[in-house]
């Protein structure tokens, strides 16, 4: 990971509350995998004090060689608020790559991504990296795509460009598939339109992977989640960012990665770093709440 | 006057520090997360995370939250790998420097602070002891060790009787008087005193009436906004003792570091800072460097507890 000062080069609106915002950032794009994240500091003022974590969109090449980076976020708060501001050639202090990202699942040939709101955005590298395998594996590539209506929407064109079948639910109806992307799911696998013989990678909200968990346990599907958490420190120092994870995750984080994580007094459960654990972590290892 | 000509080194107690800039305890972890940001050989010291005799879990989630206007709430409550893991897959990374390490200890008993003094006195490379009284004495119904000036005697003298190394006690802010806390750990044996550790808040989240901390309901006021708080307390201590004084709170760099050594600190850490540029401890020795060299003061020690009413 590296801390860099990166020149903004366009920050756009692209619905009433997404924005995508392209970064100079040749050494961190380098290395950046899908589903890694950045940590920005937004203002050079101590407020907002803390840095904003933010999945990125996609890497692109620049003009000379140079290479950036793409990020698309929600206007949600006073930072992101403040980033909307931002205007071609402003300066923003990011830290990155940080975080365990997704892994492509090789010994299965049916892969599906599923995204929904500002969550899409975070899985756009992976079905760049899979898409380009397509067709030498003999891979299938399903991206259900998930917003609350039409024109909350955002990054379907883009993901229509990979190698993919594409489909699209909204809430209302607006657009697509009509009720949550769990649903579209559970429907298209029960009538054999995708094959439960896959593997699935999402990003969304929390809601979402509680309706995902059933649906992998009675399919027996692998799924890899990315979760979210306020971060102070996104560099795996502060604890603040932790995720509830199961006895085994806790032996397996312990030993490998996180310098950290405990065992409950009752050997049940432990808490992960979403910023160095994660934020991807598989389905049956986090533990949801309530 | 050139950068090589001024002395940016400080005494504290037994220990010599080439300059007066650490990292607060909780903010730096065991010191390798921040190598690729800096060279933990240019710090004063290193203070690893609060060390207890077993591993810890810590809170519940939902630990930390921000507060607008340059603070945030949080309450990690000390997760960590526990003292025996702490020596051996941590400590060995930490002797590579000639930093000293000085590692934070906290414990629900005086017993329990005393058998990690004990512990951590048998490994190498240890210079210090920062004692973290800001913890629930479980013995006496859960009220902090640093509220009660017994309880704050008992710990720092159990600590003091069970190490060689320096014996520094963290300071709570949340006591009426913090002078008499500070004198207490001088008659206790202490060899120097840090303070503030973090004040306690509250955020109340307007819809669910619940706390924006969950189910930990109070944690620690950090980041900026705790600088005059800490000054005011480390200029109050700097007179009411004759011990070395660390100053921590709302530190962003050296500016803020000046003020308190000003004060009366003899060293500082930096806490929260950390998290937002890991770079702040080394933006800070040079900023204090630029200082003195523009003042033609060729010792850091030359303006230590100058201040002037």
């Amino acid at each position: 990971m590296i801390q860099v000062k990166s020149c903004i080069l366009s920050n756009k609106q692209l619905t009433e509350d997404c924005w995508r915002i392209t970064l100079e950032a040749s050494q961190i794009a380098s290395e950046i995998k899908p589903g890694q994240f950045i940590n920005v500091k937004i203002s050079e003022s101590n407020d907002p004090l803390f840095r904003r974590p933010f999945s990125v969109f996609r890497c692109i090449k620049l003009h000379g060689g140079e290479l950036g980076i793409e990020v698309v976020y929600e206007l949600v708060g006073r930072g992101t608020r403040l980033m909307t501001n931002l205007k071609q050639g402003d300066e923003l202090d990011i830290i990155g790559p940080l975080g365990h990202g997704f892994e492509w699942q090789c010994d299965k040939k049916v892969h599906v991504l599923i995204g929904s709101g500002i969550g899409s955005p975070a899985l756009f590298m992976l079905g760049e990296e899979i898409s380009q395998a397509v067709t030498q594996h003999e891979l299938e590539l399903v991206i259900l795509l998930d917003a609350k209506s039409k024109k909350h929407l955002i990054l379907e064109k883009e993901f229509r460009t990979l190698n993919a079948k594409v489909l699209v639910s909204t809430h209302d109806g607006s657009y697509g598939y009509h009720g949550y992307v769990t649903e579209m799911l559970k429907d298209f696998i029960d009538r054999g339109e995708i094959s439960s013989d896959c593997v699935i990678y999402a990003c969304g909200p929390e809601l979402m992977f509680k309706a995902l968990i059933p649906i992998c346990q009675e399919y027996h599907i692998p799924a890899q989640v990315s979760m979210e958490r306020h971060m102070a420190c996104g560099i795996g120092v502060c604890l603040s960012c932790v995720c509830k994870v199961d006895k085994n995750s806790v032996l397996k984080y312990r030993d490998l990665k996180s310098s950290h994580i405990q065992l409950s007094p009752e050997e049940e459960f432990g808490y992960a770093l979403v910023c160095q654990d994660g934020p991807v972590f598989n389905i049956d290892e986090v533990i949801l709440d309530e | 006057m050139n950068k090589d000509t001024v002395d940016l080194s400080v005494t504290l107690g037994k220990i010599k520090l080439k300059n007066p800039v650490m990292p607060a305890s909780g903010v730096f972890g065991y010191g390798n997360e921040f190598a690729d940001f800096i060279n933990l050989e240019d710090l004063g010291a290193i203070i690893v995370k609060g060390t207890t005799l077993k591993p810890r879990l810590g809170s519940f989630q939902d630990r930390f939250v921000e507060i607008a206007g340059c603070a945030a709430l949080c309450t990690i409550g000390l997760q960590n790998v526990g003292v025996t893991r702490f020596i051996t897959e941590k400590l060995p990374y930490l002797r590579q420097f000639s930093t000293p390490v000085i590692v934070n200890i906290a414990g629900e008993s005086t017993e329990e602070f005393a058998k990690v003094a004990e512990t951590l006195n048998k490994a190498e490379g240890i210079a210090g002891i920062e004692v973290n009284v800001s913890c629930p004495n479980v013995e006496r119904g859960g009220m902090y060790f640093g509220m009660d000036p017994g309880a704050t005697f008992e710990v720092v003298k159990a600590v003091r009787d069970a190490t060689d190394s320096m014996v520094i006690p963290k300071l709570t802010p949340n006591v009426t008087d913090i002078t008499i806390f500070a004198k207490v750990c001088e008659e206790a044996g202490a060899d120097a005193i840090s303070l503030i550790n973090s004040p306690l808040g509250m955020a109340i989240d307007i819809n669910t009436r619940r706390s924006k901390l969950g189910e930990n309901l109070t944690g620690g006021l950090i980041g900026p906004w705790v600088k005059p708080l800490a000054l005011r307390m480390v200029w109050q201590v700097a007179q009411a003792v004759n011990l070395p004084v660390i100053g921590i709170g709302g530190i962003t760099g050296a500016e803020d570091a000046l003020e308190f050594l000003i004060a009366g600190a003899t060293a500082i850490e930096i806490g929260t800072y950390n998290l937002i540029d890991p770079g702040v401890m080394i933006k800070t020795i040079e900023g204090i460097r630029k200082y003195l060299m523009e003042r033609g003061i060729s010792s850091l020690s030359d303006i230590i507890g100058t201040f002037e009413r």
